[in-house]
């Protein structure tokens, strides 16, 4: 049986990316700054088209935005 | 702390204030004259909120977004949950009637609107913590 897990890079690219805020992600995203830190953390699935903004406003790829990691149990 | 935060803290706040209030005004009642009609104020806290719409909404001019995808999914889930859970209750409490009273026994015809009512406190109730629940979940780490 297998586990599905997606993994994000949001927090270093953020970093990366002129040390971009939560909250400027956010805006840039047209999402809440609420939403960012649970994508972040995991906690949050983002649809495809917030992960496609994310990316966008990352000025980074969705592959290295987002990991898929299946991990057998 | 977003606007269905906000709103879900009031919802509680008036809805508990509603029912210490209007206890406390049946058992005087029922002292005093030995019977309550205050039972129809419980119904107070269903009208109050139903003009919350106008409450903690964006500043004209403001660009912040306020609500997004995952607020409309927590929303979605809570009211899900609130009505499961009226269902079990109701169910739940017509068959404990059944067996407590009897099947040939009867009830005072106000049960069924009070019923009504607590029917409808106790889904702002349990929507309203579902909504905190999720939310306090998915904000553990609340930092830049």
């Amino acid at each position: 049986m297998t586990q599905n897990n997606v993994k994000n890079n949001i927090r270093r690219l953020r970093f990366e990316n002129g040390e971009m805020t939560q909250q400027q992600l956010a805006d840039k995203a047209d999402v809440t700054r609420q939403t960012i830190i649970a994508v972040e953390q995991g906690k949050y699935s983002p649809s495809l088209a917030l992960a496609f903004r994310i990316a966008n406003a990352l000025n980074a790829k969705i592959e290295n935005v987002f990991e898929y990691e299946e991990q057998d149990q | 702390m977003n606007r269905y935060q906000k709103l879900s803290w009031l919802n509680l706040i008036v809805i508990t204030a509603t029912i210490i209030i209007t206890t406390a005004a049946i058992a005087i009642e029922i002292h005093i004259r030995g019977f309550s009609t205050y039972g129809f104020w419980f119904i107070t806290p269903l009208v109050i909120l139903q003009f919350k719409s106008y409450l903690f909404k964006k500043p004209q001019g403001s660009d912040k977004v306020i609500s997004d995808e995952r607020d409309s999914l927590i929303i979605k889930r809570a009211v899900s949950i609130a009505y499961t859970t009226f269902w079990i209750v109701l169910v739940a409490a017509s068959f404990l009637s059944f067996l407590i009273i009897g099947p040939r026994n009867s009830v005072p015809t106000i049960t069924l609107p009070l019923m009504v009512i607590g029917g409808g406190l106790l889904m702002k109730i349990v929507c309203s913590v579902a909504i905190l629940v999720q939310y306090a979940k998915g904000a553990a780490d609340d930092t830049e």
